[in-house]
């Protein structure tokens, strides 16, 4: 099973939509697209997750390691996550108060 | 060795139920090899037992994800390394999910274990015990590890 990856720009900002299952198989794929998603000094990004319909611990990791990368650059990696099964698994995880999730790509950029 | 199940079949040593009980439920069993590609179907069959024993849609999520995150540490790139022997049974109460890796004999040089930082063994953890009842690990005789998992219907409202 593999991931689909949409690249975009809204208002100037990098957005990558996610489709597919996160698990331990699919993460490097998504640890690759994540690392040619913007070049962290060049400003925020939003990473789409709508269509992720599963996300475990490996994802997690890899997205911890892409904020991180805007984070030490002074930016941010903002998320989208709109199915309540996935916004559990950063809340049981105590996630959410590490990433700044939103509804919509559309509010990740305006904030 | 062999251990008898409930049906007076034939079990893989360490594959009873962590229960222990002899309930009138159903099971299955599904073997794959232990690579990180098949996970999914893991996930897909837990899926289908918790929807034929009617767990609501959020219990059938976090099964999903418990046994994920119960059987990544013991999968490979490859799979080359072993089987896992899964073992579902479920009843009016509960469902239980037992899995067993099963080491080949010398591997393949090929086999590269999946990279689990210890950041997301925490963050599996938390989410194992907020998903289920009961869940846990040990290492089995033959090299391999056992894992298995327990999840009761309606577990909030009871406790």
């Amino acid at each position: 099973m593999e991931l689909t990856f949409t690249s975009d720009r809204l208002q100037e900002v990098p957005v990558l939509a996610v489709a597919g299952e996160i698990d331990v198989y699919t993460a490097p794929q998504l640890r690759e697209r994540l690392v040619g998603l913007a070049e962290p000094g060049d400003g925020d990004a939003v990473v789409d997750l709508s269509e992720v319909t599963f996300v475990d611990s490996t994802g997690l990791g890899v997205l911890v390691g892409g904020l991180k990368r805007f984070r030490e650059a002074g930016h941010d990696m903002a998320l989208v996550v709109t199915q309540p099964q996935i916004l559990k698994v950063f809340e049981i995880t105590g996630l959410t108060s590490v990433f700044s999730i939103h509804p919509s790509a559309s509010d990740a950029v305006s904030r | 060795m062999p251990v008898s199940d409930a049906r007076g079949g034939q079990q893989p040593e360490g594959t009873h139920r962590p229960s222990g009980r002899d309930s009138a439920g159903d099971e299955i069993e599904l073997t794959v090899p232990a690579r990180a590609a098949l996970l999914s179907l893991a996930r897909l069959t837990v899926a289908s037992v918790a929807t034929r024993a009617n767990f609501d849609f959020e219990a059938v999520e976090d099964l999903r994800l418990a046994i994920d995150e119960l059987c990544s540490p013991l999968v490979s790139t490859t799979g080359e390394a072993g089987t896992l022997h899964f073992r579902f049974c479920w009843d009016d109460e509960q469902i239980e999910v037992f899995c067993r890796l099963a080491r080949a004999v010398g591997g393949s040089p090929d086999d590269t274990p999946v990279e689990i930082s210890a950041e997301e063994r925490e963050w599996s953890d938390r989410a194992l015990d907020a998903l289920v009842d009961e869940h846990g690990s040990r290492d089995a005789d033959d090299g391999g590890s056992v894992v298995w998992l327990r999840k009761r219907r309606f577990a909030a409202v009871m406790s």
